[in-house]
């Protein structure tokens, strides 16, 4: 064989594998994308109902919305339908529940099937709503910032069908003032980087009940963070115990926005839990408690 | 019950593992029992063997090509220097050394019926650039073009342009079949891999994290290497445990002459080094550290956010002792260092501390004129210790690595036809990872693993035209009690004297996966397989042809394609590991690559270098990722990694201006990254907490369009000269991004425009700097 045939033999396969790589970009596509979210102990929610706009242009809800559909939740019982309650609509791609009296029930299996009168897609979902579970501890009136006195919360233990509870806690601010941000987030505000609005309902990400302490009798006892206080003066701190569609949507959400082991530029899709659609049909069960922040004296003006 | 489980799965472990052992040890045993009864069959006739070193260091080279004229047969001298010619009739023989960059050695030798000639060789360097033609048969060029193998000069790592340093990854990069990920990363993607593929040693010595600057650039000082070789595919069953390559870096053992050193001044990072004789040997150390504080010092008084404190340094150190003139002894360390802290806001700061230590062994040994043995003990100590405190909340992570190994190698060489090589590697590795959030420990993780493997190889020439390479290769992994073999084969046909066609086939595994981030590599992490995740295995076939079409001029190709089964990765939306078993950690999928490259490369003259080119396809598949939704059940799709680019070039050239100027070029042109071109877009408005509307994108195909082409030009001028009569010295100029491309690394996306907007974020803009280097 001489270099000629060589080189001849490279350059032809090299055109034989090029003209393998077929994988080429799809066309958008528009997708229905349906968002309710039930919470233990409260009436049925909203159910909002809108379509994917293309990524390069101008988005609002009521560009999007979608009208003229059917929504009914059901609860399940055993996999069969015990209840079944209809919505109707309250405003553009918003639906009520007619039944206001119907409260969640804590760990309860939900679906909810949705169909339009103007388009062919037909939605399904399904939630188990978490165990409801209750703050057992007192807590004080007021803590000292960043002080050794941290807030402590006794979280009473739950018989979840889940491998392990996943928890978001968030700081809803009672006295929202420039002058009361906390010096992290003063200086993101007077730097730029954020809005005040951001950090009035401040939330942690998802944490694993594994990350905390579970004692013998399976209650729960962990430390409130200070990064988790936005804001001094009195606050209202919610536990919130998630299922998994908001799980999956959240923590897929969070991976669009980078910062994970992909690299940038490699965004994949939010993990959906809805058939015929994507979008979230999520649930949990919160409680709440109230005190105060106070600033330490080396914060004092 | 859970505790008598588990001791029961302990002791089951244990109990394989010593019986891995035990067959490894009865293996090599038997081997060894073989060898000297094969080798009594060889008495009446002769040899000759020795180590060939350069003449004014008396550094041993790797891969010097060596051969009897008279009779055609040749060899190489393998990773300590060492050569040796056996099974040869009495007789008076030519024998003949070469090596790139060194005149050619010849001398008479007249060997006895029986007699085992000692011809340690030293060899003049000549200098690349001279125009001078050396004569070189076949048999000269064996190792430096064995199949899917690719060598990088030292020299050639410190004439090209560098980024900050001299690098040797980056310099890597150039070589067809291996891509970097971006400007900032010095990480290796070898045909179609991720960097956690190639197995990386320094002195036998495995290092988990070879990166400065948080992967900017690497850890080798191009002041401390002696010889850098990168096995892109196919590779042998002397090396294992990596799915695809292995680069194996061999630090200087420091001038048996005389005393000489070093001393570079640059503005981002310095170097100083010396090497010299001792008594029966020799010691090298080479010292680097980065010499950002001016500059930092400077910026702090104009600019928010600099760094508190920003630096890294690296020593290598080598000692070398002939015990006899059979026995060598050596001892080589390494230490490198990031650290860095960076209070980034109000009640808001970072501090990261990461590094590598490595220190090696080696006992070398000429048993006879056909055995040689070498022993290496081996340590490695990856960390990293990153540390975060936020609105007075700390979080804080530590991840150690700990490897502990002894390997032994055999070589056997009865005759003419025959090479046999055997080996066992067996260690201990210990990797810690611990979180702590607000001062609570929250993840603790601690795997001990002992890992074993044993090879057997032969490398059988049956006549001039025919080389067949074959191996077994056994590992061994306690953690998940796994046991695999892994055979591998290659054959190379001789039709003439200018061109050798090869091809390769191999099996390979991997028992280790890296979490790391393109971005930044500071944070990387290694988990290994266990129950419930089996290792990654892949095949690789590879075929080439090697030609010389002219003298002085080299024309490669090489095909290969591969697969990668079961790979295990973090699952990327795992959000938070705690409370999980292990094996729900991870994502498994498959892979494949295949692509062709062309080597072209100008050996001698006053214009020497190279051009490289890759038509490269990798595509990857995990359950769940890449699907389509807008159908029911879908299934996941291959998809190309980021990494993947369908033409990759380079062109590396040196010239020679006049006797004190040179100058060096390189222009790289890659296909643009593959990136997720968004579709649509959506908004979560009513999640029960938080303020902010939660506004995603839908995506078709992942990583289906790409980024603008990737081209970029570096320039560099070095002027050599004396400093005041104490030595050489050398000014360095160069250009990095000649004509300052604004490559894309990736696009950002802002939500905060309605229509989402779309930026760039750009790669290096134009880079100038200069450095000054004297040798005394």
């Amino acid at each position: 064989m001489n270099i000629n045939h060589t080189l001849f033999l490279t350059l032809l396969m090299v055109l034989l594998f090029s003209s393998c790589d077929i994988y080429e970009q799809d066309e958008y596509t528009e997708q229905v994308v349906l968002e309710s979210y039930m919470i233990a102990g409260r009436p049925l929610p909203v159910v909002r109902l809108s379509k994917t706009l293309p990524a390069d242009v101008e988005y609002s809800f009521g560009e999007a919305a979608l009208t003229d559909a059917e929504v009914i939740i059901t609860k399940l019982e055993n996999g069969s339908p015990a209840e079944e309650f209809p919505y109707q609509t309250q405003a553009n791609g918003v639906y009520r529940p007619a039944n206001r009296i119907h409260r969640v029930e804590p760990g309860s299996r939900y679906r909810i099937d949705v169909q339009f009168n103007n388009r062919d897609e037909v939605l399904r979902a399904e939630t188990i709503t978490p165990e409801q579970f209750d703050i057992l501890n007192d807590v004080e009136n007021e803590y000292v910032y960043q002080s050794e006195n941290q807030l402590e919360i006794l979280l009473s233990a739950t018989e979840s069908s889940a491998r392990q509870n996943v928890y978001v806690f968030n700081t809803l601010a009672r006295e929202p003032s420039l002058e009361n941000l906390t010096p992290f987030y003063l200086d993101a505000v007077e730097e730029g980087d954020s809005d005040i609005s951001e950090f009035l309902n401040n939330s942690s990400g998802l944490i694993n009940e594994g990350n905390f302490d579970i004692k013998e009798d399976r209650t729960i006892l962990l430390r409130f963070p200070w990064i988790g206080v936005a804001f001094f003066g009195e606050n209202a701190v919610v536990t919130n115990s998630v299922d998994q569609n908001l799980a999956d949507l959240v923590r897929s959400e969070e991976l669009q926005l980078g910062g994970s082991t992909l690299p940038p530029g490699e965004i994949p899709n939010l993990i959906y839990n809805v058939e015929g659609g994507i979008g979230v049909f999520g649930s949990i069960s919160s409680d709440t408690l109230i005190t105060r922040f106070v600033r330490p004296d080396s914060l004092r003006q | 019950m859970q505790h008598l489980l588990y001791s029961f799965v302990r002791q089951s472990q244990l109990t394989y593992y010593k019986t891995c052992c035990r067959l490894f040890t009865r293996y090599l045993f038997i081997l060894l029992l073989a060898l000297p009864a094969h080798s009594l069959f060889a008495q009446s006739n002769a040899s000759v063997n020795g180590y060939i070193t350069d003449s004014q260091t008396g550094e041993t080279l790797i891969s010097a090509n060596v051969a009897i004229m008279e009779n055609n047969r040749g060899t190489s001298t393998n990773t300590s220097g060492y050569y040796s010619i056996t099974n040869l009739e009495p007789g008076t023989y030519t024998l003949r050394a070469s090596f790139i960059g060194y005149t050619l050695f010849e001398r008479e030798v007249t060997l006895d019926s029986g007699e085992s000639l000692r011809v340690d060789i030293e060899m003049q360097p000549d200098g690349l650039e001279l125009e001078e033609v050396v004569i070189e048969s076949d048999i000269e060029r064996e190792e430096q073009r064995n199949i899917g193998t690719s060598q990088i000069s030292t020299d050639l790592i410190k004439r090209l342009p560098p980024v900050v340093e001299p690098d040797v990854f980056r310099s890597i990069q150039l070589l067809p079949g291996v891509k970097a990920a971006n400007d900032f990363s010095s990480g290796l993607y070898v045909r179609g891999g991720s960097p956690d593929q190639t197995l990386i040693l320094l002195d036998e010595t495995t290092v988990y994290n070879p990166s400065h600057f948080f992967g900017f650039f690497s850890t080798f000082n191009p002041d401390a290497v002696k010889d850098v070789r990168l096995y892109k595919g196919g590779y042998p069953a002397t090396y294992g445990g990596r799915l695809g390559s292995v680069l194996t870096v061999y630090n200087k053992d420091g001038n048996r002459n005389e005393t000489r050193g070093s001393v570079s001044l640059g503005l981002l990072a310095s170097r100083i080094s010396a090497e010299g004789p001792t008594g029966s040997g020799s010691w090298m150390l080479a010292v680097r550290r980065s010499t950002l504080e001016p500059l930092l010092a400077v910026l702090r008084s104009s600019v928010d956010n600099i760094p508190e404190s920003f630096y890294f340094y690296d020593v290598n150190g080598k000692l070398n002792v002939d015990a006899s003139s059979n026995d060598r002894l050596s001892l080589a360390f390494y230490a490198g260092n990031d650290n860095v802290k960076f209070p980034f806001a109000e009640d808001a700061s970072i501090a990261l501390q990461y590094g590598n230590q490595t220190v090696s062994g080696q006992w070398r040994r000429i048993l006879s004129d056909e055995l040689f043995l070498k022993t290496t003990v081996t340590g490695s100590r990856y960390f990293n210790r990153p540390e975060f405190e936020i609105g007075g909340t700390p979080f804080k992570r530590n991840n150690d690595v700990y490897d502990i190994s002894l390997k032994t190698d055999l070589e056997y060489t009865p005759g003419e036809h025959h090479t046999f090589s055997a080996g066992i590697w067996a260690g201990n590795l210990v990797l810690r990872f611990s979180d702590s959030f607000d001062r609570e420990e929250t993840f603790a993780n601690r795997i001990e693993t002992r890992y074993a493997s044993a090879y057997l190889q032969d490398r059988w020439k049956p006549n001039d035209s025919w080389i067949f390479t074959g191996g077994l290769r056994l590992n061994s992994f306690s953690e998940g009690s796994y046991l695999k073999a892994a055979p591998r084969l290659s054959a190379e046909y001789r039709p003439g004297s200018r061109i050798r066609l090869q091809a390769a086939y191999g099996r390979y595994y991997q028992f280790l996966t890296l979490i790391t981030n393109e971005a930044f590599s500071g944070f990387d992490l290694w988990l290994t397989t266990d129950d419930g995740v089996p290792p990654a295995f892949g095949d690789q076939f590879v075929a080439g042809a090697k030609t010389s079409p002219f003298d002085g001029y080299a024309f490669d190709v090489e095909f290969y394609y591969r697969t990668m089964r079961d790979l295990f990765e973090l699952d990327p939306f795992t959000s938070d590991a705690a409370g999980l078993d292990y094996d729900e950690l991870f994502r498994f999928g498959n892979g494949f690559a295949y692509g062709t490259e062309l080597f072209f490369e100008k050996q001698r003259g006053r214009l020497t270098g190279f051009i490289g080119y890759t038509f490269g396809i990798t595509r990857r598949k995990y359950p769940g990722f890449n699907t389509d939704i807008t159908i029911e059940n879908p299934q996941a799709r291959y998809y190309p990694p980021k990494y993947d680019r369908t033409h990759d070039a380079n062109a590396v050239l040196n010239y020679r201006l006049s006797s004190r100027w040179s100058s060096s070029a390189v222009f790289s042109y890659a296909t643009g990254q593959a990136y997720t071109e968004p579709l649509g877009r959506t908004e979560f408005s009513g999640v029960p907490w938080g303020n902010i509307k939660r506004e995603t994108f839908t995506v078709g195909r992942l990583n289906a369009s790409r980024l603008p082409s990737y081209h970029r030009l570096d320039l560099s001028f070095s002027r050599e000269g004396s400093f005041f009569g104490m030595g050489d010295a050398e000014w360095k100029f160069q250009i990095i991004n000649v004509y300052s491309r604004r490559n894309t690394w990736f696009y950002n996306y802002n939500f905060d425009e309605n229509p989402v907007e779309r930026t760039e974020v750009s790669l290096l803009p134009i880079l100038p700097s200069v450095s000054y280097t004297v040798n005394f």
